[in-house]
């Protein structure tokens, strides 16, 4: 009887265990591939403003996977701009002296994690994001919180960390598939 | 010499190889199974619940009070009190935890303003109102009698706060951790998070609504009398930005 109470419990730790993570996410957004219609020839200037400083945003785990949001941040949203224009410039900030058609800043993400105890239930991941979109003259066209959602399984010891991965790839995949929803039909007016 | 193959634990043969013959290891073997099963299916169990997804909140046109303010942009509000109501939409009695989740309206019926929302550009007026040393008359108006809180003054507040929009995304679903159950607390936190309002440009003909969430003042201080929602709009691109306040009766 004990000898199959060891085996047992072994058995649904695995089942239990969410492994600690180490975030590896190739991330391939969907809104980021290229739509129906062509990118137009108007210019943008692109600034994706990063957190400020990312270990004040957590411990852990939790530090780990807002340092690499705010890393798929800078590289996807460049790759769907691409998609809605032929001619986009990184920028720093939004200087004075810049003479391009239009700006689109990304802030700083926000996320938040629900985790749940067993290896069947889902777990979620939010990430919400300010973007703003001003003219060449700095008049603001779009200012919005948009709002990505990933859900997943927690998984277990062997899949926990794919099941993580996915679940970071799927909230930032949602927020780009929005936002270029949105950003699109207001560069087109 | 016997066979250690066969070596009896608790007076019970262990090994397959050591046929039971007696009826004490059959029930022994049915124990076990017995027992293996029921902790699969609890596993199974357990799985399966806590993790109810809350229904979407429809709102109807009764429930939501009209606010007065410039013409061309409709605002209306909601402040849901009731108890059965908040358990059904969100999972748990928030106001237990001392928030009350209002829907908030609002549609842009120009056909040429944009309109600017942002969910931390909200004021409530309370009845009365306790002041905490550090605020300042400028930035808590009392006319009336009644006192109001703006979001950029309620950190200056002793006991009586507007939970800042902008930071409930990290901070509100940890207050509410305590207070929910521990079977749906995750449910709970993210369906606050998805029944949120954020900041939205509203264009002619757009609309958006959604709840923000209103930390009540504790200690004594009565509910919020009403809500002022603060907009920015312009009639087209070339026309400058101006503020427009709605308030509303709660």
């Amino acid at each position: 009887m004990l000898c199959y109470g060891k085996w047992l419990l072994l058995g649904i730790s695995l089942i239990l265990c969410a492994c600690t993570p180490k975030l590896d996410v190739e991330l391939s957004p969907a809104a980021t591939q290229q739509g129906p219609n062509p990118p137009g020839d108007f210019s943008v200037g692109l600034v994706v403003v990063p957190a400020p400083d990312v270990s004040e945003a957590g411990t852990g785990n939790e530090m780990a996977y807002r340092a690499k949001i705010n890393e798929l941040m800078a590289g996807n949203a460049k790759a769907m701009m691409n998609t809605i224009s032929r001619n986009v410039t990184v920028l720093s900030s939004v200087g004075p002296d810049e003479q391009l058609d239009y700006y689109v800043v990304a802030y700083a993400p926000r996320v938040e994690r629900t985790t749940r105890l067993w290896a069947m239930q889902n777990q979620t991941l939010t990430v919400a994001v300010d973007w703003q979109v001003l003219n060449k003259t700095r008049e603001t066209l779009l200012k919005d919180t948009v709002v990505g959602e990933g859900v997943q399984p927690m998984g277990n010891g062997f899949t926990g960390k794919g099941n993580f991965e996915a679940v970071i790839r799927d909230a930032m995949s949602d927020m780009f598939y929005k936002v270029r929803a949105r950003i699109m039909p207001v560069l087109a007016r | 010499m016997p066979d250690q193959r066969c070596l009896a634990v608790n007076g019970r043969a262990r090994s397959g190889l050591c046929k039971p013959n007696d009826k004490a290891d059959r029930h022994g073997r049915t124990t076990r199974r017995a027992f293996m099963l029921g902790g699969g299916l609890a596993c199974v169990g357990l799985a399966g619940c806590g993790g109810e997804p809350l229904p979407a909140y429809t709102s109807s046109e009764q429930n939501l009070s009209p606010a007065t303010g410039e013409s061309g942009v409709a605002v209306a509000a909601y402040l849901m009190r009731d108890k059965t109501l908040q358990e059904k939409y969100f999972g748990i009695y928030l106001t237990e935890a001392n928030i009350t989740p209002c829907l908030i309206s609002i549609k842009n019926d120009t056909s040429t303003d944009l309109v600017y929302f942002n969910a931390e550009d909200l004021a409530l007026a309370f009845n009365s109102i306790q002041r905490g040393p550090e605020t300042n008359a400028s930035s808590v108006p009392e006319t009336h009698g009644q006192g109001m809180l703006t979001a950029g003054a309620s950190v200056a507040l002793v006991g009586a706060a507007l939970v800042a929009p902008g930071l409930q995304l990290i901070a509100l679903p940890f207050i509410l951790i305590g207070a929910a159950k521990m079977a749906n607390s995750q449910e709970v936190k993210r369906n606050i998070l998805a029944k949120q309002m954020f900041n939205k440009t509203l264009y002619p003909g757009e609309a958006a609504s959604g709840f923000v969430y209103l930390k009540n003042p504790a200690g004594g201080i009565p509910q919020p009398s009403a809500l002022t929602v603060n907009i920015r709009r312009r009639a087209g691109l070339a026309a400058p930005e101006r503020a427009s306040a709605y308030s509303v009766s709660i």
